[in-house]
């Protein structure tokens, strides 16, 4: 294998890229990114609909489905038995192994992650039993455990209930205690509370935040709220039109931003606890990524936007320790 | 501030629950507040609470039980013919969702003409006057004979918004106008929200869940739970010190965006779930969750006191006697 992890490191992603085969053209979905995470960190994955954070993760376990390809890259996975596996090239048993059992997701609508026709708990039984040869009442107590876990009122009860049975917020605990029935060394959570009252969201990121520390799980949490960010990740990778712009520790992301986008979007959104005057409001619409344009893909909107952001594409670099952005202010011609 | 341009009164909206005869779900029980002319009043408040539709009844467009609203000082809910047709042209609405919202078999043109027949306007040049009004929303031109669908949800919101203020009205009920949007496309819209209410002097009644965004566009916020205000007030006020222990606690769940703020603050994590609005608890609703309930709290409920000149909460914690 030409690369390896470092020490410390769970998950290695390099130039990752997927397209979209469809009638009006290939989308360019997520164009070489690479990306890693170290064990026991929260990693949010930054950035308005359609950027592609979704794509990512989901190409990480392959769950790419058809007009969609994984065209590139690589993912080096440390499995349970330190073993490192290339998540993108393993057969598609030993992907089925990883998936829902080292690898787990919680995704954003607890509804439709649910099956209706099955109570909370056969979605446990069935979680483990896929990974692992044991008797399913065993699980059965197991799941009555993993469902007080995550503070749902009387489990006993709660562990026969179908899915309408439950509230919103239930439900989404429900979803979070199945994935945690194998514990995973990576959660993968997607916009986890984004259909949730903010009352309960902070209930659901309190929650994870336990979990996570408990578990020593590494949390990779997809979101578009830089509230949620700020709450309860360690690092920040902010993506753009299927691109990494930026990568920083969340408090220098927040008070260093560098990348134009960046800065924009952080003064986009309105901070309760300040006076602000006016909200800064980015110009224009994300392009299209059936022809992206050539270059920056944010020079269309970027305040700074100079004739070589148009011509050529910026790389990453290293601004300082643990700092990285993708624009051309930073890049020495 | 002036005198308020819109008041309601005791309102009472219930929905009868289908297959039993006697169950009622109580969406709104016993609101009564004020708009003023020209300021933007803010309604937060979890889904379910009955924001929606508490904005939607203003608008008679759910018939209210009981209670009543006055507008300009006339009770709408008994407006007739001409005069009603004459609020409905005064008071507009801007809904969540743009892409249900807007008729998807009608153009842009069609849909910005239809609120100028229904209350007969007459203009020389249609073409012209839409023209204009789309540039004032920063629409271009070329969309005039376009499909929704050919729109980005910016722009159909931008739409929306331009329908509801094309007639000139007085009063306009955002119901979570940016919630459908992206953070940087949310900003267009609230800064042309804030722009459109200057220079038409309009009133906004601001329904959203995301309190910061209410914050920021609002000059007095009343915050509800299960169909009832528990509190309103100056907006700064309320978010510098929340009386009401729902308040405090909805406003300890927002996020900041700000790490060393955010993990630093003192947090009260919620406890529970909002109880169903069919059967809601007896006393005071909040009581179930509430972290200071007193005898006093599971049986009586408590009046909407004001606390300070045009400040009131409803507490027992707060409420004399």
């Amino acid at each position: 294998m030409a690369e390896s992890l470092q020490d410390g490191q769970v998950l290695k992603v390099r130039d990752l890229e997927v397209k979209f085969y469809t009638y009006a053209g290939v989308v360019n979905a997520v164009s070489r990114i690479s990306f890693e995470v170290y064990e026991g960190e929260v990693v949010a994955l930054v950035g308005e609909t359609g950027c592609g954070k979704t794509v990512t993760t989901r190409a990480l376990t392959r769950l790419i489905e058809h007009p969609g390809r994984i065209e590139n890259g690589s993912a080096l996975f440390k499995r349970r038995n330190n073993e490192v596996v290339d998540l993108l090239k393993v057969p598609e048993e030993v992907i089925r192994d990883i998936r829902g059992n080292e690898i787990a997701y919680v995704f954003q609508d607890p509804t439709s992650a649910l099956d209706p026709l099955y109570t909370v708990g056969t979605h446990i039984v069935e979680t483990v039993t896929n990974h692992r040869k044991v008797k399913a009442k065993e699980v059965l107590r197991d799941a009555i455990r993993l469902l007080k876990e995550v503070v749902i009122p009387s489990p006993e009860l709660r562990v026969k209930n179908y899915p309408h049975e439950l509230s919103g917020g239930m439900r989404q605990r429900a979803v979070i205690a199945t994935s945690l029935s194998n514990s995973p060394k990576l959660l993968i959570a997607d916009e986890p509370t984004t259909n949730l009252d903010v009352t309960i969201q902070a209930q659901i990121l309190e929650l994870l935040k336990n979990l996570q520390a408990k578990y020593k799980m590494s949390l990779i949490l997809i979101t578009h709220n830089l509230g949620i960010v700020a709450e309860i990740s360690d690092r920040v990778y902010i993506m753009y039109a299927g691109k990494i712009v930026e990568e920083a520790l969340t408090t220098d992301l927040y008070y260093k931003p560098l990348h134009p986008y960046t800065q924009l979007l952080l003064r986009s959104v309105p901070n309760p606890l300040k006076r602000i005057e006016k909200l800064e409001s980015i110009p224009g619409v994300v392009p299209s990524l059936i022809n992206p344009p050539p270059g920056c893909r944010f020079y269309p909107r970027c305040p700074y936007a100079t004739d070589v952001c148009r011509r050529e594409e910026p790389s990453m670099i290293e601004v300082e320790p643990r700092h990285r952005v993708a624009c051309w202010l930073y890049l020495k011609r | 501030m002036s005198s308020p341009l819109l008041e309601v009164l005791d309102l009472k909206v219930y929905f009868r629950v289908r297959g039993s005869l006697f169950a009622k779900v109580k969406a709104v029980d016993n609101v009564s507040l004020k708009v003023f002319k020209g300021e933007t009043l803010g309604i937060v408040g979890e889904s379910g609470c009955g924001k929606t539709t508490l904005g939607k009844t203003i608008l008679l467009l759910n018939k209210p039980t009981s209670g009543k609203i006055l507008f300009e000082g006339l009770d709408v809910v008994k407006l007739k013919g001409r005069k009603l047709l004459e609020f409905r042209r005064n008071a507009q609405m801007v809904f969540q969702d743009p892409h249900t919202s807007l008729n998807p078999r009608m153009t842009i043109a069609e849909t910005l003409l239809e609120p100028l027949r229904e209350h007969k306007v007459q203009l020389n040049d249609y073409e012209e006057y839409l023209i204009k009004e789309m540039e004032s929303v920063g629409l271009g031109s070329e969309h005039l004979y376009r499909y929704p669908h050919e729109l980005s949800g910016g722009q159909k919101q931008r739409v929306a918004i331009l329908r509801a203020i094309i007639l000139r009205p007085k009063l306009i009920v955002l119901d979570e106008p940016t919630s459908a949007l992206d953070v940087s496309v949310q900003a267009q819209i609230l800064e042309l929200l804030r722009d459109l209410q200057r220079n038409h002097n309009l009133t906004y009644v601001f329904i959203s869940h995301d309190i910061s965004v209410v914050k920021y566009m609002s000059n007095r916020i009343a915050v509800m739970y299960l169909g009832k205000i528990v509190e309103i007030g100056n907006s700064q006020k309320l978010y510098e010190k929340p009386l009401h222990p729902y308040s405090v606690m909805l406003l300890s769940s927002i996020p900041i965006p700000d790490p060393l703020v955010s993990r630093s603050r003192k947090k009260v994590i919620p406890q529970g779930e909002p109880p169903s609005p069919i059967n809601p608890p007896p006393g005071c609703r909040f009581h179930p969750r509430c972290p200071y309930t007193m005898d006093i709290c599971k049986t009586k409920e408590p009046p909407l006191t004001e606390v300070e000149p045009g400040y009131y909460v409803a507490c027992w914690l707060y409420a004399h006697g």
